[in-house]
């Protein structure tokens, strides 16, 4: 062994910055094992407490000791932290108390976990996470997940695990950070003028446990992505894809060597032992190869998990046709957006961040379409000729007899509930002003609806869903404030407007395709005929959200394609990408279509891509998991 | 120590009035800060076995180590620290006599003051990995000794700390800890020995994975070497001029490859990244020992001092005073 010589024993007194501030501790060695002694700073309290006398009965005392014994769990035989967590979870899934007992018990907490989609991951590493907090073996948590999943990951551990993580968004947000979540996107980069990370402090850190999602993108040894994870200490890793191996063997041996360096030997023994030459597709020994990757992955498919059913989503999306006039003034706003929107200085506005804001506005409803207008006729910093243009749109919006929209919206939810009494449905915009108006119509045809939006206190939430689940048909909801919340109990969802951002999409249908979803779920859309909304809404239901994905596969493929990330204007990529569309399109619809064409074709290849790589990890595994389950 | 967990609850609860009906212990009320800690509100439907649990709706199973223990161990964190305990010992009559035998006495005067013996319980939490082991051990202490005393079978008093003087015991507790450190050291060494076997697989595993890594580029230069040799002796025997352009082409981008491997640095470069892996492993097996007092119990109880008046002393004519105590615990006289 050439390991003694590089860690000679020393004695040092340090202060302990890893577990608690009011500890010190010494360090010692014998041969290579590392003993930290701390010595809790309760003693100068206590014998203060004799020095002035304070004392209390000693049986207290004894009872405490008996609490402490009782209390004493020194082997993991079962999460004891499930009994706090099943009261916030929906179901009961044996599969995940499962998965995160073999992480901790046989793996030492480190490991793969690549469960197929679906079975909730998430999940499993919450309770791995939260069995580690209540047992006391960490103080110090790393999260890293695709940006698009931060939020989704921060209030999965805050509504289901009571655990607060802090966003890490500067450098300085590392200091006395105890759970840290950060977009692996943002912290992995590289300063080449430096020759650092920027976000160097994270290496500095001994962190006692890190999870990292979609860890199939740490593939590449030579990515500053993969160098970031590997530069970072850590007592446990838990890496989770339901995808480990995407094309070849050799990127699934540098997922593993970030797990345990040298657990498939160095790359040439691997290159021999199990790849045929010229292929780094097909394992050489692949009983061999499933027995090694048995010792580091946990991996369930969907079929052998019993206790959930996956519902289909049916798109039904509806082509509204315009009225003469509704489809006048909507030229007449897309012309002003397009050719007529100038600054105070008669310089044209039309960039990508203006369109994103706008854009959804004008095509969500008439009421939020006038909103608009009237802060554009109020705002000083718009061009004149451009505010008198947006006075006569406003003016033919107040003149309007008929919104061809709400009208559309009556109709499907008779129909809905025409069918069958006591569905229920979620009317989903993305405006306040939006949903006022729809409450404002609906609520004289005797329909009893609840509205939901951000701002709402926890207990006003709570109040609302119980309305919703026991009294209410109709719920009216914004995204904000409904993120997380479980909604399984309603099969059908109106998109009165749609985000352009599927990812938001993907949310919206998530509060009802969850476990535990009975019935096939109805994804109505409203689409408006001869506008890029029709465009727009076919590429993001019909060609994305429902075609047949499980939940959770969508948010991969996205990350894959390095879509889900934000662009300079501060919305998504893929957001931009259909902003860019319009703005090249010059209003000509036509030409709007053909660039949504190539969208959609180059989503088509992602689509195609991750089908692959699932295909090839269920080859990989396919005859191995009576290894994984022994 | 065995806990049976159902009576523990009871003791803890006492004061709000448990109740316990078909196989359930219902706990109508609880501390607020029990009830934070825990997350939920009183009342708790507490079940003691898994059968029960499944059939009682918003049951809380109990066992070894489980949450709800756990919560209540939390809650007793910082309680009980200090305590005070008079002991039931008095001086007997009969020491006078004794005292009497020993000195010609003209007069006996008698105060009562107290000794202190202070017991320091001390608390070690071991643990590694998936390793634990807990420690509880108790120092009671006399001066500069640790004493082996059973003071259970004396009986208590109701205390008063007005009785007792300064308490400085700062000494006595620097001896328990340095006891405590090393009977704490000969507990844990079975789990230092399964730690040391299994960092031992571990750091062999990177040891033999950079060794390699590293044989292998010190191959290729060898091959890439040995390859030049070859192509320069063919080049050497060579006839025709088009074979030798090639050959020389060879030579010159083997060459260089050669010394590009060279020049990397790879040695150092692995070198430190093994070293950064070795850590990573000697940091993940480290054994944490939490050490912690958890309780100060001051026992005290009364010694009598004497003070005696001599006879005169018949050379010099003088009447000297003395001063004796006794200590009824130790059974001991003292000249002060």
């Amino acid at each position: 062994m050439a390991i003694s010589k590089k860690t000679t024993p020393k004695k040092e007194i340090t202060q302990n910055s890893e577990n608690s501030e009011d500890k010190y501790e010494d360090i010692t060695y014998e041969k290579d094992l590392k003993i930290r002694e701390l010595f809790s700073d309760d003693e100068t309290q206590i014998l203060k407490k004799i020095s002035d006398k304070q004392f209390e009965e000693r049986n207290i005392f004894e009872l405490r000791l008996k609490t402490k014994e009782a209390a004493k769990n020194s082997e993991i035989t079962e999460l004891i932290s499930y009994p706090l967590i099943k009261k916030r979870l929906a179901y009961n899934l044996p599969h995940q108390q499962e998965g995160a007992l073999r992480i901790l018990r046989d793996l030492d907490g480190r490991a793969l976990l690549a469960d197929e989609v679906g079975l909730g991951k998430t999940i499993t590493a919450g309770m791995v996470l939260k069995e580690c907090i209540v047992r006391g073996f960490v103080k110090r948590v790393l999260i890293l997940t695709p940006p698009s999943l931060v939020n989704q990951w921060k209030e999965e551990l805050n509504s289901k695990f009571e655990l607060d993580f802090k966003d890490i968004d500067t450098e300085k947000d590392w200091e006395n950070t105890e759970f840290a979540i950060a977009s692996i996107d943002r912290v992995k980069n590289f300063n080449p003028k430096t020759n650092k990370f920027k976000h160097e402090s994270a290496h500095e850190i001994y962190w006692d446990l890190i999870i990292i999602d979609e860890a199939h993108k740490l593939k590449d040894k030579k990515t500053f992505r993969w160098k970031f994870v590997d530069k970072l200490q850590k007592k446990r890793l838990l890496l989770l894809t339901a995808t480990p191996f995407q094309n070849n063997l050799i990127e699934l041996y540098n997922l593993l060597a970030l797990l345990r360096r040298g657990h498939l030997g160095t790359l040439s023994q691997f290159r021999r032992k199990f790849l045929y030459k010229g292929s780094e597709r097909r394992p050489m020994n692949p009983e061999e190869l499933k027995q090694k990757l048995g010792e580091v992955i946990v991996r369930r498919r969907r079929d052998e998990v019993k206790g959930i059913k996956y519902m289909k989503r049916i798109p039904k999306i509806h082509s509204l046709e315009l009225t003469k006039e509704e489809m006048l003034i909507y030229k007449k706003v897309t012309n002003l957006l397009a050719s007529n929107y100038y600054d105070f200085k008669g310089e044209r506005i039309n960039t990508t961040l203006a369109m994103h804001s706008i854009l959804p506005k004008i095509t969500s409803s008439s009421r939020s379409s006038m909103e608009f207008l009237e802060n554009l006729i109020n705002n000083p910093k718009y061009a004149e000729t451009t505010k008198e243009m947006a006075k006569e749109v406003l003016e033919a919006f107040t003149d309007l007899k008929q919104d061809t929209k709400i009208t559309n919206l009556l109709i499907i939810v008779e129909k809905i509930l025409s069918q069958d009494k006591k569905a229920k449905i979620i009317i989903y915009t993305k405006h306040p002003a939006t949903l006022k108006y729809i409450s404002g119509i609906l609520k004289p045809k005797k329909l009893k609806i609840v509205e939901f939006q951000g701002g709402l206190s926890a207990d006003e939430k709570s109040r609302r869903i119980e309305e919703f689940s026991k009294k209410s048909q109709i719920l009216v909801s914004t995204e904000t404030g409904s993120e997380g919340l479980n909604f399984q109990f309603c099969n059908n969802i109106i998109n009165y407007d749609l985000p352009w951002n599927p990812m938001a999409v993907e949310q919206r249908i998530g509060r009802i395709d969850r476990i535990g979803q009975k019935k096939d779920m109805n994804i109505y859309s409203l689409a408006t005929k001869d506008t890029m909304e029709e465009h727009v809404v076919n590429l993001i239901i019909n060609k994305m959200c429902c075609i047949g994905l499980v939940m959770g596969e969508l948010p991969i493929i996205l990350f894959n394609m390095g879509l889900d990330s934000n662009g300079k204007s501060g919305s998504t990529k893929f957001e931009e990408r259909l902003m860019k569309a319009y703005l090249y399109s010059e209003n000509n619809l036509g030409r709007f279509s053909t660039e949504i064409e190539k969208v959609e074709q180059d989503i088509n290849k992602g689509i195609l891509e991750y089908s692959h790589t699932k295909t090839n990890t269920q080859e990989l595994f396919s005859s191995g998991d009576k290894n994984e389950h022994k | 120590m065995s806990i049976n967990n159902k009576k523990l609850i009871l003791e803890f609860f006492k004061e709000y009035t448990p109740s316990e009906k078909n196989g359930i212990l219902i706990i109508p009320k609880a501390p607020n800060e029990f009830e934070e800690i825990f997350g939920k509100k009183a009342p708790y439907k507490l079940v003691f076995s898994l059968n029960k649990h499944n059939e009682v709706k918003g049951s809380e199973f109990i066992t070894q180590g489980s949450y709800f223990l756990s919560s209540m161990k939390a809650y007793m964190y910082d309680k009980g620290q200090t305590s005070l305990i008079k002991l039931n010992i008095k001086t007997p009559l009969k020491i006078i006599d004794e005292i009497k035998t020993k000195q010609k006495i003209t007069k006996i005067t008698q105060s009562i003051s107290y000794a202190i013996l202070p017991e320091f319980t001390l608390f070690s939490n071991a643990h590694a990995l998936n390793e634990r082991k807990q420690v509880l051990k108790s120092y009671l202490i006399k001066d500069k000794k640790i004493l082996d005393l059973d003071l259970t079978k004396f009986k208590f008093l109701k205390s008063d700390p007005k009785e007792l003087h300064e308490l400085d015991i700062q000494k006595q507790y620097h001896l328990a800890k340095e006891d405590f450190k090393r009977y704490l050291h000969d507990n844990v060494k079975d789990i230092k020995i399964k730690l040391k076997e299994k960092l031992e697989t571990e750091l062999e595993r990177i040891n033999v994975y950079y060794a390699n890594q590293i044989k292998e580029k010190d191959d290729e230069i060898i091959t890439c070497k040995k390859k030049i040799k070859t192509l320069k002796s063919n080049l050497r025997h060579t006839f025709y001029e088009r074979d030798a352009d090639i050959l020389r082409r060879n030579i010159s981008e083997s060459e260089e490859r050669c010394k590009m491997l060279e020049k990397r640095g790879y040695k150092k470069r692995l070198e430190e990244e093994e070293e950064f892996h070795l850590r990573d492993e000697i940091n993940k097996h480290a054994l944490v020992i939490e050490n912690k007092l958890v309780n100060i119990t001051i026992f005290y109880y009364p010694i009598t001092t004497f003070s005696l008046t001599l006879e005169k002393d018949k050379k010099t004519d003088k009447q000297r005073t003395i001063e004796v105590s006794y200590d009824p615990l130790f059974k001991e006289f003292k000249n002060l």
